[in-house]
């Protein structure tokens, strides 16, 4: 009995964890199965395993048919079109059947008889969709707070200008006339028949979604837009709520849920600390030169303070704080002296540039080394690269093509898939940096990006398997400090740990 | 699809010529034979063609074809079977018959896990792994992998809830894992 209510557990596991790599969760499954990955060992290493059988499969050939395929489909399709023909033809009275009826005429009147039949389909649209129509398009929208006074708060906060990263003024303006026009019910027949195909198939979608909901769900969805079209600030409140939705969609859906699942007061707070933050960020990136210019002149602080780090550890924390344990390894060593932390932070403020520094020194001190850790990773690819290839700036002048075709022929599925998860402006970034320094996927080590922040999806934590290959054998016990050497079994080197999110 | 229904035969020339890659891929790894994969994708096409008048607008394109090509593919298994030219293991959806591939792999081809797998060993397993998989295992992993379906369209396609097909996916790539694990573990290194 306790085999079968094992196995059925380990089922259901390896099927959670399927839907999950599949992206068939809901965000409030997915936030679940996060939350265990990053506690449970076993659990990870089974994802882990189940990726990468799965990553296999993209050995599989792929089927290439030539010119002669084609031919020969399209000639098996005319002759069935002739015996079509034909065979209405035969259907005819005789007397219309020694008439001669081309093919030509055929097909004409079979296709105004199909777009007839197409119009008619259209030209009588379900009242409720037309009657719902606002709600439905914006239903993802919608869903995502409950009442107008969240809006108000986020704009009281944010203010009316544009303040979510990525999309441009136009777009926006562009949605936002999109949504007069839906709002509107004298125009929303009109708006209909300019959809595209694929754009009316989206609708029915969000429309099948509605009808799926209660009646109480729906009956709150039509009062909330009610209430923000009625509202005397209307005009204000729909751009800050499409300006929402599009700040929104740079989010993964369990931190999506996270944000839904918030008191009022509490969702606005976080949602306004992101967006400071990201604003923030943006600010206070380095360029290659600032970034070489910080380096050089922390670098001899940083060394000294390595040296002293190992110096004082013993075995089990040298393994847990040493070279390969890289900046994290530092950290760790820094938190626990604090002189040292004044000292360098002095020489990191020193070294910024004056508009830097002021922006730097507002940060919280945990921001501030998060900031610098980062600015320390990147410095460490760039210096790689150059390494590498003689001249990183080169990296710049690669074209698209090129970078396109290094992706296909020379990128692993492991990495494409990896790559294919970050936001666009990243993945060129990390293609531009792997094709001029040929760089390994040493990057994927680090959680942060340049600002020490990790803007990515939720992704399970890092591949240990790597991680165990990377790190460096300990060193033998007679190459240790003979000062700390001891008589019997010191025991065997400690397990790695993985690290705490 | 539309202008195919309203009889447009450039509009089917083109839809044929974005399909018919992945069409014979799919069906070929469902059959385990290329030249048969061929004939099959030519039988999906024009009954594609043949149907044309009955699509509905509004429903994905993509459905409507593999729901053909999955049954195409199962009549053609079907026959096969009666005429013996495939040696069918008997399995239910659970089991992979006490994981007959490793036998079979490690006979054929003489690869041992412990050594260091090339490309095209490496590719030769993968494709055992997957024909030691059932019917339907099959077809909704490539549907999963390949055509990067959701589990709705796959259980549009193949006449199951997506619950059933969560975890016929499951299921399969449990299979999948099993097998291929020795082999990912000693073999070539899949991540760089």
């Amino acid at each position: 009995m306790n085999d079968k209510t094992s196995s059925d557990d380990n089922s259901q596991q390896l099927e959670e964890i399927v839907a999950y790599l599949d992206g068939e969760l809901s965000p409030q499954e997915s936030a679940q199965v996060e939350r265990r990955l990053a506690a449970d060992e076993t659990y990870r290493q089974k994802l882990q395993s189940m990726e990468r059988a799965w990553a296999a499969l993209d050995e599989l050939p792929a089927a290439t048919v030539d010119d002669q395929f084609s031919k020969t489909t399209m000639d098996l399709v005319v002759e069935s079109a002739r015996s079509e023909v034909e065979q209405q033809t035969r259907a005819l009275p005789v007397q219309r059947r020694k008439q001669r009826l081309s093919t030509m005429l055929l097909a004409t009147a079979a296709a105004l008889l199909g777009a007839l039949v197409f119009r008619l389909v259209w030209e009588n649209p379900n009242r409720a969709l037309v009657a719902d129509l606002p709600v439905i398009q914006y239903i993802d929208i919608y869903s995502q707070f409950r009442d107008v006074e969240f809006l108000r708060q986020l704009r009281q906060k944010l203010g009316d200008g544009h303040w979510a990263l990525g999309p441009v003024t136009e777009e926006l303006s562009d949605n936002f006339g999109q949504f007069r026009l839906v709002a509107a019910a004298d125009k929303r027949e009109t708006w209909l028949e300019t959809l595209a195909v694929d754009e009316r198939v989206t609708l029915r979608a969000k429309f099948n979604r509605f009808r799926s909901m209660s009646e109480e769900q729906q009956g709150r969805l039509r009062k909330l837009h009610q209430q923000i079209e009625s509202a005397p600030d209307a005009v204000e409140l729909q751009q800050i709520m499409l300006e929402y939705q599009q700040w929104l969609n740079g989010l993964p859906p369990s931190e999506q849920f996270e944000l839904r699942e918030r008191p009022l007061e509490e969702r606005v707070r976080r949602v306004v600390r992101k967006v400071e933050r990201e604003s923030g960020d943006k600010s206070l990136e380095l360029s290659p030169d600032e970034l070489q210019k910080l380096f050089q002149a922390v670098k001899p602080r940083l060394e000294g303070l390595k040296g002293r780090a190992l110096e004082n550890l013993s075995h089990r924390e040298r393994n847990e704080f040493g070279p390969a344990s890289g900046w994290r390894g530092l950290w760790r060593f820094l938190r626990r002296n604090p002189p040292e932390v004044l000292e360098l932070n002095r020489a990191i403020r020193e070294a910024l540039p004056v508009e830097k520094r002021e922006q730097f020194e507002q940060l919280t001190p945990p921001e501030q080394w998060q900031r610098f850790f980062g600015w320390m990773r990147r410095a460490d690819r760039l210096k790689d690269a150059e390494r590498r290839s003689g001249d990183w700036r080169r990296r710049a002048r690669v074209s698209e093509q090129e970078l396109e075709e290094f992706f296909v022929e020379e990128v692993d599925a492991a990495t494409k898939e990896k790559l294919l998860a970050m936001p666009r402006d990243k993945m060129q970034q990390q293609l531009r940096r792997m094709y001029g320094g040929n760089l390994p996927s040493r990057d994927w080590d680090m959680r942060g990006d340049e600002d020490g922040r990790d803007r990515r999806r939720p992704r399970p934590p890092r591949d240990f398997e790597q991680r165990r290959r990377d790190r460096p054998p300990p060193r033998p016990r007679y190459e240790r400090d003979p000062s700390r050497y001891r008589e019997g079994p010191l025991g065997p080197p400690p397990e790695e740990r993985p690290p705490t999110r | 699809m539309l202008q195919v229904r309203d009889d447009n035969a450039g509009a089917f020339e083109e839809l044929m010529l974005r399909y018919q890659n992945r069409l014979v891929s799919l069906l070929a790894h469902l059959v385990g034979r290329r030249d048969l994969g061929e004939d099959l994708a030519q039988d999906v096409f024009l009954r594609v063609y043949r149907a044309r008048k009955r699509y509905v607008p509004g429903s994905k394109f993509s459905t409507w074809l593999y729901t053909i090509a999955n049954n195409v593919a199962s009549n053609a298994r079907r026959g096969m079977a009666r005429r013996k030219e495939v040696n069918l293991v008997n399995k239910d959806s659970g089991e992979m018959g006490g994981n007959p591939l490793d036998a079979a792999a490690l006979a054929a081809s003489g690869l041992m896990p412990t050594r260091q797998l090339d490309k095209a060993e490496l590719r030769e397993v993968v494709k055992l792994a997957i024909s030691a998989l059932n019917e339907r295992q099959r077809m909704a992993v490539l549907l999963n992998k390949f055509e990067h379906l959701s589990y709705e369209e796959i259980a549009e396609i193949m006449h199951m809830s997506p619950a059933a097909i969560k975890s016929l996916l499951s299921r399969a790539r449990s299979n999948l894992r099993d097998v291929l694990e020795p082999y990912l573990q000693h073999g070539a290194p899949l991540d760089i």
